[in-house]
């Protein structure tokens, strides 16, 4: 599965790593929010 | 349901169905690319699945963004001012959609046309799976459009599944439709820079009406339509595309 993945965003990644980099930033602000509500609570 | 009783619920719907169908058209592109590593009889099922399941992730996804933009308590403080989870997405997804938007003008402009490589053959499983990743990955923008344009998850939702709705059935049509009338696409992009400047703005405490945003691409899109109808038809300029077969 891993190496499929790999073949396809090397396949793609010219026109597809912008919106993953949105996405791992999104994915790390829900943990931030996790995180902090978790310290705070 | 009330908030379909509200005329500018209708306008919003209108004005992101717009965007939805207008932007999404370029991502057919890849998916027809991807379904064509199957027999032609596989093709069709496999678009209309890849593209349904597609729709489940993109409201999936709508659920998810507008449930972390309801975070509103500050975690980064900067110059005095408290800045929550919600207005960091929002500035990010702005930037993104600035970025994004002039990105895509200057390729249909200037920037090159790539060939799809030599496609090998592929299991329909696979390709369908191919599909919905590609799908959830362009559709980042169109859910920052959403977000932008208005508040109510319902419009947001329908907007989708009328947008791919279209695209599984009339894809070809609207294709031509745009080619003939590039005008709309780069006019949905420059709408894309306008959301993304309002998306902004909205990160850093100042609240805009979208009634601004629905009257100047309503007005836009007038002015086009008239210039469509009493203009006389000329050859229009080729849009390059990203990728082709």
């Amino acid at each position: 599965m891993i190496k499929w993945i790999r073949e396809l965003y090397g396949q793609y990644k010219e026109y597809v790593r912008v919106d993953l980099l949105m996405y791992g930033v999104l994915i790390l602000m829900i943990l931030i929010y996790v995180v902090i509500s978790a310290l705070t609570s | 349901m009330d908030i379909l009783l509200d005329p500018s619920s209708w306008v919003a719907l209108l004005t992101l169905t717009f965007l939805e169908i207008v932007l999404g058209i370029d991502n057919i592109i890849f998916i027809s690319i991807v379904s064509n590593k199957l027999p032609d009889s596989q093709q069709q099922k496999a678009r209309t699945w890849g593209l349904s399941l597609a729709l489940l992730m993109r409201v999936g996804m709508l659920l998810a963004i507008t449930w972390i933009i309801k975070f509103k308590e500050p975690v980064l403080t900067v110059f005095e001012t408290g800045f929550s989870i919600r207005d960091i997405i929002l500035a990010l997804g702005g930037l993104f959609l600035l970025y994004k938007s002039t990105m895509e003008i200057h390729q249909k402009m200037e920037g090159a046309t790539h060939k799809a490589g030599s496609s090998k053959k592929a299991s329909l499983q696979s390709v369908i799976l191919q599909i919905i990743m590609l799908d959830i990955i362009f559709s980042f923008d169109s859910i920052l459009t959403a977000v932008g344009l208005t508040e109510e998850l319902l419009l947001m939702i329908i907007a989708v599944v009328i947008s791919i709705g279209v695209m599984l059935l009339y894809a070809k049509k609207i294709s031509e439709f745009i080619g003939q009338h590039p005008t709309l696409e780069i006019l949905a992009l420059s709408f894309l820079i306008l959301i993304g400047f309002m998306l902004l703005i909205e990160a850093l405490h100042y609240h805009v009406p979208k009634g601004y945003i629905y009257f100047a691409v309503f007005f836009s899109l007038m002015v086009e339509l008239i210039n469509m109808r009493i203009r006389k038809p000329k050859k229009p300029v080729k849009l390059h595309k990203r990728i082709e077969e």
